[in-house]
Formats: C-alpha cells, structure tokens, sequence
C-alpha cells in the first residue's frame, strides 16, 4: 500500500497538476513520467537519466555550475531529462528536487499545515542567531521583499505574517496564494509552499542587526570624542 | 547490521551549508543506502542549513513510528538545543499528532565508530608499519562543539588501546594539541591523520590541509576539484597521510543503523 504523499501524487497526476517549481512532468502511456526543466520541453538534446536519486546530482549546482543553497530558488539548471518508470521513483525525484514540497502540499490540503510569523521564529533563536529578536517589523519586511521574491528569490508561496498584526508588505499579493504557482502563473500544478522562514533569512536578519549594531557603536564613539 | 522496520520511518539529520555543496551529499549517500536495504517504510533527510530544514520534514512521512537519528560527530548544541526545539521533541521518546518519535544517539557517539575510524586509517595508508607511524584523529575543538573534542579524544583512547600504532593521538583546529603543529609533537617517521567529521566541507577539505601545510591557502570545495588529494606526500621531513572526513565513510549507514538498534535496547518499553 502507498504512503499518504505517494498517493496523492498519484491524484495529481491524474488531474494533470504536472508543474511543480521550474519542473515540467510527463505522464507517459505506459505508466512512467518525463521530467525536465520546463524552459527545455521543445529541447530534442537533453542529457537523459533513468535513476531517481540522480535528481539531488542535477538540483546541486546550476547553469554556472554555482552551487545552489536553496533548492526552491528559480535557478534549476537546463539540458537534463529523468525517465522515470514508477510513482514511486517520481516522489523520489521530487522530494530530492523540491524537499518536503510534496508532503507539506498535501498538509496544506488536508488543512494541517501550520504556519509560523516570522516574530515567532527569530524570538526562538538562540546562540549566534539570538540577536535576530532585535529586528524591527518594517526591516523584517524589507528583508522578506528582498530575500523571497519569485523573481531571482524563492519560488514558494508564504503562508506566513511578520507578526500577528503585521502583514506581507513589500510583495504581490499572490506571493501569499497557496494556489499559485510561482513563477509558472497559469499553468496546473503543485505549489512550493513555505511554513517558516529559512535559514537565508534568519541569517540575512543576523547580518541587518550586527551591522547596525556596528553603526550605532562607531556613531557613539564619535559622539564621545566630540 | 540487520534490522527490519517495514511501518516505521528513519529521519537523518544533517548540518548541511549555504556555502559548500559537500556538506550534505554524505547523509543523503548513507539515506539513499539504507533505503536500498529496505529495512525502513521510508528515509528522509534534513538539514539546519539546507533543504528540508529541521521543521519541515514531519510533512514528509505518513509513518506513525519515527526513527531520528543526527549524523554528527558528537553531543552537543546541535543534538542537545537545536534539533530537539526545531522537531519539537522533548525527550528520547516524544508523542505528538498520533506520530511517535524516537530521538537516537548521535552516530559520532557509537562504540562502533571506532571500528570505522580504523577501517578509514587502514584505507588511506594501508602497506605502512603501523609501528613507525602516528595516527592522529582530528576534531574542531571549543565553543558550542565542546563535546566533540572529548569525543575524539575517547576515540583515539580506544584506537590506542586496539591497535599497533605507535602512537594515536587526537589533535584540534583550534584547541591544544593544534593540528597545525603536528610535526612538534609526533616522532614517527609516518603520520596519518583522520577528520573526525561528518563532510569534506569546509573544515576538514579547505581548512585543515593549510594547517597541516598540504596547502598554502584553502582550495576550492571537494566536489569542484578535478583531482582528490594523493597520498602520501613529504612534508616536514615525514610522510604525511591525510583522508576523508570519517561521515563519508560507508560503513556509517551502518553506524547509523547500530544506533536505531540501541535505542530500542535502551528504551524497549516506547
């Protein structure tokens, strides 16, 4: 018997939900999916691979071979094919392609997926990350505007606030649609979804409060020596 | 090692990086092992640092029954403060959502590891007298790792009292004994140094080959270098031995596996 995720990508496919981040899906007529970049679908030379697990090989680096951090950025790179024979090689791939985009999808149907604020998650650090509580609501959104816009950022969807009372404000509004697919506006697919802020911005938050810790210390030293 | 868990889950967790892209692939190698074996419904892995992160992986497994084991060297913050607050466990067994976790051992903590630590010895410099030569075990030393200096200084005790070398020793980047003063507390005319991490990242790759004078400033990542280093080279009037960081060894799926099993030993009632 399936396992939940592997089952309901089985439904997907069968709906034809068969875009998923910068992936394009084949189903093919005897049972087994095509997958490639969606840039490269009219692209007749594409270097083909038949094992799954290839897929945390091809999601490493891209077109430049720079080694890509997050996984959910649009810089997948091009000029690769997966034939792949089974749904459960396909989850493979994608869970290694796109991690944990799959089961938090089916979460966010099931209506069990929870979101964290942002406020919730940089008050939890601890140790080099514990200063990141020293944000303010408005850089937070700067930050946010900055580091997860589909266009060169991130390509999920946030189901999250700064703070309770403190919305989204430096991105469209269908950045926070579940239903849309980043990136990919109109077509059918799985959307990336994101819970909780990631370790870029926890690390960029470090980065905004040490500097202007840094500022206000030298001012203070003028201010001293004057 | 043997085990058969058909309706349970095995979750790793790894350090992973933002920087280096030879962090992760060791636990998802040990991952892709295990789930080859077929002894668990499904293996995950993630990350601090990459991707799933720590709280998003619970998504990822319709098991009932979760197996988390930390593939890292040694107790510590990681294993003590961050993986248990991001997973949201609050203690060796912890029940949530209908899901129950089992919350293991790091590997690094294994008697079995030493076993590993030897076998990755005898690799890298197998045809030298282990007599005439040192073989040092080197870890991080201070700050929030504190436990894994302790870590491979119990390694190397249990080395010593198991082999023929003539000495083995654990050394540190950035604690005494330093690693980059080697040849001024070794005498053996050969000396075999083995990382005691879990990746060729950024440490035991880039930093500790300038340290033990192999290079005169860091090389690019592992993974981006054409040629893996050779050995043994000359250096400092000894034949010096360097090898992979201990976690890219393949016996560590079944270290990993060892620590399932004592987890059931030790909490046979969850």
């Amino acid at each position: 018997m399936s396992d939940p995720v592997t089952t309901v990508l089985k439904q997907w496919m069968d709906d034809g939900r068969t875009r998923i981040g910068q992936i394009a899906i084949t189903p093919t007529a005897d049972g087994g999916f095509e997958l490639c970049h969606q840039e490269d679908l009219a692209n007749p030379s594409l270097e083909i691979s038949e094992d799954p697990t290839q897929a945390r090989h091809i999601a490493t680096n891209d077109d430049h071979n720079t080694y890509r951090p997050l996984k959910s950025a649009p810089n997948l790179r091009h000029g690769w094919q997966m034939k792949l024979t089974s749904l459960a090689d396909l989850r493979l791939a994608l869970d290694l392609f796109y991690p944990a985009a799959l089961g938090m999808a089916l979460a966010q149907k099931q209506g069990r997926l929870t979101a964290t604020n942002v406020r919730n998650t940089l008050n939890r650090q601890t140790g080099m990350y514990r200063v990141t509580g020293l944000l303010s609501n408005e850089d937070a959104n700067t930050l946010v505007a900055q580091t997860c816009k589909s266009d060169g950022g991130c390509l999920r969807s946030i189901l999250w606030q700064i703070d309770e009372a403190v919305p989204i404000a430096h991105l469209p509004a269908e950045k926070t649609d579940p239903d849309h697919l980043q990136g990919s506006p109109g077509e059918r697919g799985i959307p990336l979804l994101c819970r909780e802020i990631c370790c870029h911005l926890i690390a960029a938050a470090r980065e905004k409060v040490k500097s202007d810790m840094r500022k206000k210390a030298e001012s203070d030293a003028v201010q001293q020596q004057a | 090692m043997q085990i058969s868990k058909p309706d349970s889950a095995l979750i790793l967790v790894g350090h992973g990086s933002t920087l280096n892209p030879d962090s992760s692939p060791p636990t998802h190698q040990h991952a892709e092992t295990i789930r080859s074996r077929g002894c668990f419904a499904e293996v995950h892995s993630c990350f601090w640092k990459e991707e799933p992160q720590f709280h998003e992986v619970r998504y990822m497994t319709g098991c009932q029954d979760v197996y988390v084991v930390p593939v890292f060297i040694s107790e510590g913050y990681f294993t003590q403060s961050i993986i248990p607050r991001e997973l949201g466990l609050d203690g060796p067994v912890t029940r949530k959502d209908g899901v129950t976790y089992k919350y293991c051992d790091p590997i690094g903590s294994h008697h079995a590891m030493t076993a590993a630590l030897l076998n990755r010895a005898r690799e890298t410099a197998p045809d030298v007298p282990e007599e005439e030569t040192t073989l040092i075990i080197v870890g991080h030393g201070t700050g929030l790792n504190d436990n894994s200096a302790l870590a491979a200084k119990e390694q190397a005790e249990r080395l010593a009292a198991q082999t023929n070398y003539a000495a083995v020793r654990n050394s540190y980047m950035e604690e005494e004994p330093l690693i980059s003063k080697w040849d001024e507390w070794t005498t053996t005319p050969n000396v075999l140094v083995v990382p005691f991490f879990i990746a060729d990242g950024l440490h035991s790759y880039q930093d500790i080959p300038v340290l033990l004078g192999m290079e005169t400033e860091p090389t690019e990542a592992a993974s981006q270098r054409s040629v893996f280093r050779e050995n043994p080279r000359e250096l400092r009037g000894r034949r010096l031995y360097y090898a992979s960081a201990i976690g890219t060894e393949p016996l560590m799926a079944d270290v990993i596996l060892e620590q399932v099993a004592a987890f059931d030993e030790k909490h046979a009632a969850a």
